[in-house]
């Protein structure tokens, strides 16, 4: 089963597997190869966020900022329509 | 709205779907909401000022405006290393080291990039499982999410995410993959 597959490999991917889940692992592996191949490509994705030691931040853009653009680019109509219809001649 | 395709560009419908996006990457990428906003704002003034120089050929509206918010991240960063010290400590310390000299920073740049090229659901778990070390049964009682879907957002998000650290679309990905083509005009089209 498809999303059984990707519980195990993600499970694998973090060393959060129980030991019944160690062995349907180790079964499904027998079966498909595939397997440790995509899970040695996630690790080496995982490494590469683990050595670059960084942590991410969540926070949508503030409401002001899509009224910010839509003012600054509706002021610079004019001005930009000159300019690009100079860059064009 | 989806704007990717071969409709003109117009900035209230690519602000709708890729500003959030185009916001978080900054943000994290300069540690500071006011720099961020401030790219993101230049950035889509850019791309209004040369919308009718964009084709759609050249690739999707969202790799555009990546591409020249990118610019001005680097720029920003640059313009920082130059001053003799942040004056906000809330800014990460990194990002004020030289950049694009710095490998480690062009790869917490792609990184930053690919991370926020994701869905909130994958973002959330790895954020939280992979960088934050948080387990999953930890995180499911925090977020009411059952482990089994939060690991199969794992396993999703981790294929999407590698695809964007290396792969070549951004609508899959993500615009560094074009790491060749670092430096872009203003505009945010090849050199």
């Amino acid at each position: 089963m498809p999303s059984r597959r990707a519980e195990l490999i993600a499970g694998a991917l973090t060393g959060d597997l129980s030991d019944h889940e160690r062995l349907e692992l180790d079964q499904a592996r027998a079966a498909d190869p595939s397997i440790d191949v995509e899970l040695a490509e996630l690790r080496s994705a995982a490494a590469r966020l683990d050595a670059a030691d960084i942590t991410w931040r969540e926070e949508p853009p503030p409401a002001s900022l899509a009224e910010r653009i839509r003012a600054a680019t509706s002021e610079a109509a004019p001005d930009s329509e000159d300019e690009d219809r100079r860059s064009a001649s | 709205m989806r704007v990717d395709d071969d409709s003109p560009f117009e900035v209230q419908g690519a602000f709708a779907e890729h500003g959030a996006a185009l916001y978080s990457f900054a943000l994290n990428a300069l540690g500071d909401r006011a720099e961020a906003e401030d790219c993101v704002q230049e950035a889509f003034i850019r791309a209004w000022r040369s919308r009718d120089r964009y084709s759609t050929s050249r690739g999707s509206v969202r790799t555009w405006l990546f591409a020249i918010t990118r610019n001005l991240v680097i720029d920003a960063l640059r313009a920082r290393a130059r001053r003799p010290a942040p004056s906000d400590p809330e800014k990460i310390a990194w990002a004020s080291e030289p950049v694009t000299e710095d490998l480690l920073i062009v790869e917490r740049l792609v990184l930053y990039e690919s991370l926020a090229t994701l869905t909130y659901e994958h973002r959330e778990v790895i954020a939280a499982v992979q960088l934050d070390g948080v387990g999953y049964q930890e995180l499911s009682e925090r977020t009411g999410i059952p482990v089994a879907t939060l690991r199969t957002r794992m396993y999703y998000g981790m294929r999407s995410l590698r695809t964007a650290m290396g792969g070549d679309a951004h609508d899959d990905g993500n615009a560094f993959a074009a790491r060749g083509a670092h430096r872009r005009g203003a505009d945010g089209r090849p050199q």
